[in-house]
């Protein structure tokens, strides 16, 4: 069963999601029908999932707030920023719910105490302003349902599916479900249960037939079934309108039907019965409505997309990556055979493996929307704690990257956004006299290039006073006084361990969480940071991805023997050198075509055994916004590679950021050149 | 493990230059004929590099420096030893090339002498205990510690205060 609670608190993370985002857009336009449904619709899934698997107190907490929102869908209520506001705590407090760990708490309990009751506050303001119609008791009175004088009836087949026990679901809570929304007359058949020698008891083997009256209408009874469309055969047929089962006629006319057939009930035959009963005449109409919100209904359940746990995809990943490890061996051995057929195959197989990578490396990433959505929350929450007035604009949202470096920037991009909004947006007052408009804004931007993924965040607040940051790395004893430093790199401290404008901390940005631990973090998915920020006119942070972590197109290049991959994106140019040219150089820069690069013998640095060959591979590599050569023995040629890491004893090794095993089964170090460089340029701040 | 079987417990030994030694043989995973290593630059000199074993990539450790002996001379007889073990409370599978590999011998409790403290030749943390076997003695060791990261940490650090100036 807990295979199953977990499934569910997964689809529930999904559903509290998808709330919170359409409540978000509600706030904006709040008068979409559409919104309304969806977040009613959310809601209630959350509230029957709630009920299915145990989870009461989800349940009860949301049927009070899917109270509220049937009165707006309604139109009985209005939306307001209060009620907004509670149901967003609401959603909050929902997530709490979901851990088992929280949700036992004393503070979840009373904040459960709490919210329930401003949500049931809410209920009865619409209740007491809207008077017009005389709408009854909460759904969930049993006990007044006799007195119930309007309603229609209806007649529900529900025969599950044999197998329908292995999802988890009790058909008994269903017809429970149905219980609580009206009036019941319920006959379980059970005459399909088989002789015990034959019985399986995984397998259900009864059906219901039930008559219920009801003023919540078919759309109610449909939700009780929504989680078993599939796995049901649901038949619902509107007997009339009318509170038969109220009428002694009525029912012991069904029963009399009960016992003559204990099978089946003859729906049409019922129904032309109940006419005779009924003074309602539109019939034909009803009759006509209803079999299209069935049809509608079941149309809806088309499956778009299947969940796969992200374990699976994973292996997956790892199966192909050594497909195209092998792959590449493939080629290799063939080519060395030259037997022409072969060759041919080489390359169907190439081809071939190189669509499944990209298949598979689509299946892993997801649309940064996902994340995006959080930010949104965060940043109308913090715009209200700070009484600022911030806009957050969001672009490019549905670019994809990868779901493990999707994670990993979560917590990176709240502390900038936080920042932002604490540090770099001012006041209204301020900017007011600044001349700025009143409202401050923030944008996030998620982009393609080349091969990596580009996200960045600007905000037009007040900008990086880089004064401060200098005086206060005087101060802090990370340069003296007489150091120079350009605008960039004096913007660059702030990412140096343990600089921090104290100052300027707060409760939200100052957890001590430096910005020297969010380039660690980004620098740990192989991301890089940029920062500028143009004084009085705002702040700009660009984070630097790569598509993907596993699989990455490389160079080969030879130095004593020791094979290594520099990234492709990483390459500049490639210039054939003399050794002796370059050793006489002054202070290692060299002039190609007329543009002098600096260039790093790396045989020497890496302190390799050895001297160059004659004629050298001089591979010139971008580095920040210059181009810098490295020197190795040889280029083997191009090599798409998969990733692994050196393991735990080499985690702290800065210049090699992985390794990967080439066709031929040796080993090829990753140089990660940006290290490289840093490590060699002795530079203080990089 | 050690509370189950208190009678009895199975070693593997091998040989570091002279010297016998012995590993908790659940320790040991397998031992490989010496494979081609790929040295990795900027490491200690200990790191010898690391192995392709089935796809998985393995650091390989000559523990010989680890005590103070000369480095490993690769000979016919020179085998690598995968251990798993624990470092920094994660399981990790390491190789450690030895001059030569033992047997697995089964040494009761009562044989399992704690180490010697006062003369101690090799770094008495990485010694577990004296295995006495046939009237000689074996040095059990402690081989999480063998490979623990602390030394490689250590000289990282140094490293980087050195060039940072910090």
């Amino acid at each position: 069963m807990d295979n199953f609670r977990l499934k569910f608190i997964e689809e529930a993370t999904d559903l509290i999601n998808a709330l919170e985002n359409s409540l978000l857009s509600l706030e904006i336009n709040n008068q979409n029908s559409d919104l309304i449904n969806e977040i009613f619709r959310i809601m209630h899934s959350l509230k029957g999932g709630g009920a299915m698997f145990g989870f009461e107190t989800i349940s009860e907490f949301t049927h009070n707030m899917e109270n509220i929102y049937d009165e707006i869908r309604n139109k009985k209520a209005k939306i307001t920023q209060e009620l907004l506001s509670i149901t967003l705590s609401s959603v909050d407090h929902l997530r709490n719910l979901l851990d088992d760990n929280l949700a036992s708490t004393p503070e979840v309990i009373s904040n459960n105490k709490i919210l329930s009751e401003r949500l049931i506050k809410e209920i009865n303001k619409t209740d007491k302003s809207q008077k017009f119609d005389e709408k009854t008791e909460p759904q969930n009175e049993k006990d007044s349902l006799s007195e119930i004088k309007k309603g229609e009836t209806y007649y529900i087949f529900f025969k599950p599916n044999a197998e329908i026990f292995a999802n988890g679901t009790n058909p008994l809570f269903l017809v429970d479900e149905l219980n609580s929304i009206g009036k019941t007359l319920i006959f379980a058949r059970t005459h399909e249960i088989p002789e015990l020698d034959n019985f399986d008891p995984t397998r259900c083997y009864t059906y219901w037939e039930i008559f219920l009256q009801t003023e919540s209408g078919l759309n109610a009874i449909e939700d009780v079934f929504m989680f078993v469309e599939d796995d049901s055969m649901t038949e619902i047929t509107k007997i009339g309108d009318g509170t038969f089962l109220n009428d002694i006629k009525f029912t012991s006319m069904i029963e009399e039907l009960n016992i003559a057939d204990d099978s089946h009930f003859d729906a049409a035959q019922i129904k032309v019965f109940a006419e005779s009963l009924s003074t309602v005449v539109d019939k034909n109409t009803n009759d006509l409505s209803v079999k299209d919100k069935i049809n509608k209904f079941t149309k809806e359940a088309v499956i778009s997309g299947i969940r796969v746990a992200s374990e699976k995809i994973d292996q997956y990943m790892n199966l192909v990556s050594e497909l195209v490890t092998t792959q590449a061996a493939f080629k290799l051995v063939s080519e060395k055979s030259g037997n022409a057929e072969l060759i041919e195959l080489a390359e169907n197989f190439e081809h071939i493996s190189n669509q499944l990578r990209d298949n598979v490396l689509s299946m892993s990433l997801i649309p940064i929307e996902n994340t995006v959505v959080r930010f949104k929350r965060l940043v109308r929450d913090l715009s209200v704690e700070f009484n600022k007035n911030i806009i957050f604009i969001t672009e490019g949202t549905e670019t994809e990257i990868d779901k493990t470096l999707a994670q990993a920037l979560t917590d990176p991009l709240m502390h900038i956004l936080r920042n932002s909004i604490d540090h770099g947006i001012e006041t209204i007052e301020e900017r007011m006299k600044l001349g700025k408009p009143a409202q401050g804004k923030i944008i996030f931007k998620a982009y393609y290039s080349g091969s990596r993924v580009f996200i960045e965040v600007e905000d037009d607040g007040q900008g990086i006073d880089t004064d401060k940051v200098r005086k206060k790395a005087i101060e802090k004893g990370f340069i003296d006084s007489a150091t120079q430093l350009t605008e960039k790199e004096a913007l660059n401290i702030i990412f140096l361990p343990g600089f921090s404008t104290a100052d300027k901390v707060t409760d939200i940005s100052g957890r001590g969480v430096g910005m020297d631990v969010l380039k660690r973090k980004i620098a740990d998915i192989r991301g890089e940071i940029e920062i500028s920020s143009p004084r009085g006119k705002g702040t700009k942070i660009i984070i630097k991805l790569p598509l993907t972590l596993s699989i990455l197109e490389g160079l080969l290049v030879i130095i004593n023997d020791t094979p290594y991959i520099i990234p492709l994106s990483s390459i500049y140019r490639i210039v054939e050198q003399k050794i002796d040219d370059l050793k006489k150089s002054y202070n290692n820069i060299v002039a190609i075509n007329g543009i002098q690069y600096p260039f790093y013998l790396l045989r020497e640095e890496l302190e390799m055994p050895g001297d160059y060959p004659e004629e050298v591979q001089f591979i010139i590599v971008k580095y920040e916004h210059t181009h810098i050569g490295l020197v190795f023995d040889k280029i083997e040629g191009e090599y798409q590679v998969v990733l692994k890491p050196l393991g735990k004893m080499y985690r702290n090794h800065e210049i090699i950021s992985g390794a990967s095993i080439l066709g031929n089964g040796t080993i090829a170090l990753i140089l990660d050149t940006n290290k490289v460089i840093d490590k060699f340029s002795n530079k203080a701040f990089v | 493990m050690e509370e189950q079987e208190k009678s009895a417990q199975n070693f593997l030994t091998f040989r570091l230059g002279d010297e016998k030694f012995a590993a908790n043989l659940d320790k040991a995973l397998n031992i490989l004929e010496m494979l081609p290593i790929t040295k990795v630059p900027q490491s200690p000199e200990y790191m010898k590099g690391v192995i392709n074993r089935r796809g998985e990539i393995i650091p390989i450790i000559d523990i010989r420096m680890k005590f103070g002996m000369e480095p490993i001379v690769v000979s016919k007889r020179t085998v690598i030893i995968i251990f798993r073990v624990e470092i920094q409370g994660e399981t990790a599978d390491v190789g450690a090339m030895v001059d030569e590999p033992g047997t697995v011998i089964e040494v009761s409790e009562a044989d399992i002498t704690p180490p010697p403290s006062i003369g101690a030749k090799y770094k008495s943390e990485l010694v577990k205990g004296m295995l006495k076997v046939d009237n000689d003695f074996i040095m059990l060791l402690e081989i999480d510690k063998v490979f623990s990261l602390d030394e490689l940490v250590e000289i990282n650090q140094n490293k980087e205060t050195a060039e940072r100036g910090k």
